[in-house]
């Protein structure tokens, strides 16, 4: 008898470990968590809000104990007003005060990303009194917090749920097509520019000056572009030529610039960005003409000559450029020069006189 | 009491036995003045933002208010040279013209180089080596008439290429992209040079040659003593003799007020352009 129970044993050991091998983590909950999920995991349960709405207070545990926090935390940790039941009466007129009355629960824990929240756009709205703006939950999930960024795309993804058309724009660009289609972790999701928690509002004109930095993170990194064929020069030849200088004039004031000047999304494009190399890049040479109207408007065909092309100015590309740059490297040391010495020549000449 | 000592004390120097002559009129003196102010000017708002990477250039840039208040004292001093430039061709058109007097493109009084120049060039780098006599010179010397048309040239192409970028969008009309990048190449280019020129040639010219230093004060006073006319410029001494002009031209010796003036407006200038030269060389 005693064999046959112990090989049953075994026989469920195994399975479980394989269960957990290729499912999700088996998780044992704590006996706390358990004795909350004793009501919390009947699925009809719910809170009718004075609004109409319901909220489901059912918690999945399966959810739960696959979640990053599964292992972790027990409810009390986050609901910390609440000890034993019956619960305290708390009223909610809605369902966003409902999640609004949690929101500051991560901050025990995930202070820095808490504090980097503050200072960002998002917590700009919703100081304002726009309660739409997004909560930690809103992106993370509540119960469900899964490691962020696996896969990359979920990233994308989940600021799609509110940001739909930028995310349409996004997934036809280069690098979302590369994200969704190739599965291609190199390239930027929404994040990797606009940051995570201390998302800075993109419309002003101090973030339009330091987005070519933003570029520049990858486009200047040598190993990176390497891989894709592409040049890390952008960003030196881009600072070197009209757009480029005046943007780095700009950012060296303290007050923001009168006027503004091209950084690399107004040629290329911001979120519907498009290989040089695309027909329907707006940079390819049949569509600069355009590009340049937008700022320079009534420039004509041949306006956009006036743009080197990220090239540096070499006797094959831009030779006219690079000529009478080396003639100046020569003539002015040449003339300079030449006309100290005559001058202290002559001082030489009179002191040796004398 | 001390203005009195010191003016006393060149009197007895003998100064006031000496016999001056006009040699730069006030309406020259004048461009001139309005043309160093409006030069030194124009290098101070332009080095920075040629040389924007330097720590320098930023601290001028935000002791005005930024890049963009220095661009805008740039092109205000601009339109001086500008002006300048045009009381310059007018009085040209005016003599050579209008009075008829074309000796002004090709006298001995010509700013326009002669042969004579070229011959004193190779006389002068003779005698620098011991090989011969010193050139006699006439009203200009072949360096003097070197910086005049250095500064005609670099007013043409760095005041051309600058309204070029300045109103590019109406000059873009008429020419294609690629003409603003060698507008900016040149205006940069040339402006270095130009800035090179004036503060260290010309300031050298100005304050350094034999018998100059600490400073020749003719630009500011207008007048040259007979002594150094008939050393520095014995053909045009000569001429003026010749021709009964000396008479004409005598003036009274220069004022002690106007020299002064001079010597304070001449070293302040060039304090504030060795000041620009040295931080040119070091951003380079």
């Amino acid at each position: 008898m005693a064999t046959r129970y112990l090989g049953l044993l075994g026989g469920l050991l195994i399975a479980a470990l394989t269960c957990a091998g290729s499912e999700a983590r088996a998780v044992t909950l704590a006996p706390e968590v358990q004795a909350c999920l004793e009501c919390h995991r009947e699925p009809s349960m719910e809170l009718m809000l004075p609004s109409g709405e319901s909220r489901s207070l059912y918690v999945d545990e399966e959810h739960f104990a696959n979640s990053i926090h599964g292992d972790k935390l027990s409810c009390t940790d986050c609901h910390s007003d609440i000890e034993g039941y019956p619960h305290p009466e708390r009223t909610f007129k809605n369902l966003r005060e409902f999640t609004l009355g949690y929101y500051e629960n991560c901050k025990g824990c995930h202070f820095d990303n808490y504090t980097k929240s503050l200072d960002s756009v998002h917590y700009a709205f919703l100081s304002k009194g726009d309660l739409k703006a997004p909560l930690c939950v809103d992106c993370h999930g509540a119960h469900d917090v899964t490691k962020p960024g696996v896969p990359k795309s979920q990233i994308s993804k989940t600021c799609a749920r509110c940001h739909a058309g930028v995310y349409q724009q996004y997934a036809q660009s280069v690098h979302g097509q590369a994200l969704l289609h190739e599965k291609n972790g190199d390239v930027p999701v929404c994040t990797d520019c606009h940051r995570s928690h201390n998302i800075e509002d993109p419309r002003t004109v101090a973030f339009r000056l330091k987005s070519p930095e933003i570029c520049a993170r990858c486009h200047g990194d040598e190993k990176l572009m390497q891989k894709y064929n592409l040049s890390t020069g952008v960003l030196q030849s881009y600072l070197k030529d009209f757009h480029g200088m005046t943007a780095s004039f700009y950012s060296k004031e303290k007050a923001s610039p009168s006027a503004l000047t091209a950084v690399c999304t107004d040629c290329h494009g911001v979120h519907d960005i498009l290989s040089a190399k695309d027909p329907k890049s707006s940079v390819m040479q049949a569509n600069l003409e355009k590009v340049c109207q937008k700022c320079h408007p009534g420039s004509t065909g041949s306006f956009p000559a006036a743009w080197l092309r990220h090239y540096e100015p070499t006797p094959e590309k831009a030779p006219l450029v690079y000529y009478v740059k080396l003639i100046y490297q020569i003539f002015i040391p040449f003339v300079v020069v030449g006309l100290m010495l005559q001058i202290l020549l002559h001082i030489w000449r009179v002191v040796v006189s004398r | 009491m001390m203005q009195a000592a010191v003016f006393n004390h060149e009197l007895q120097a003998g100064e006031s036995k000496q016999k001056y002559y006009t040699r730069i009129h006030l309406l020259h003196r004048l461009v001139h003045g309005f043309l160093m102010t409006s030069f030194l000017g124009l290098a101070a708002t332009g080095m920075p933002i040629k040389f924007n990477w330097a720590p320098w250039a930023v601290n001028i840039a935000h002791s005005v208010g930024g890049f963009g208040t220095i661009l805008f004292f740039h092109k205000f001093f601009a339109v001086i040279l500008t002006g300048c430039f045009a009381v310059h061709l007018g009085y040209l058109f005016r003599v050579g013209f209008m009075e008829g007097d074309r000796s002004i493109f090709y006298g001995p009084g010509s700013m326009v180089p002669r042969p004579k120049d070229l011959f004193d060039m190779f006389q002068h780098f003779r005698w620098f080596f011991g090989m011969g006599e010193q050139p006699r010179f006439d009203r200009f010397t072949y360096w003097e008439k070197f910086d005049y048309w250095a500064v005609f040239w670099g007013m043409g192409v760095i005041g051309g290429s600058g309204y070029m970028l300045w109103y590019s969008g109406f000059f873009a009309r008429f020419v294609s992209g690629w003409v603003f990048n060698i507008a900016l190449l040149i205006h940069s280019e040339e402006a270095l040079l130009a800035v090179w020129f004036i503060f260290a040639v010309h300031f050298f010219n100005g304050h350094i040659r034999p018998d100059k230093f600490p400073m020749d004060l003719v630009i500011f006073t207008g007048r040259i003593s007979e002594e150094e006319l008939k050393e520095e410029r014995p053909v045009e001494h000569e001429r003026l003799i010749a021709e009964n002009g000396l008479t004409a031209i005598q003036t009274d010796a220069p004022p002690l007020w106007m020299k002064n003036f001079g010597r304070l407006i001449g070293f302040s200038v060039v304090i504030s352009g060795f000041t620009l030269f040295f931080l040119t060389i070091w951003a380079l």
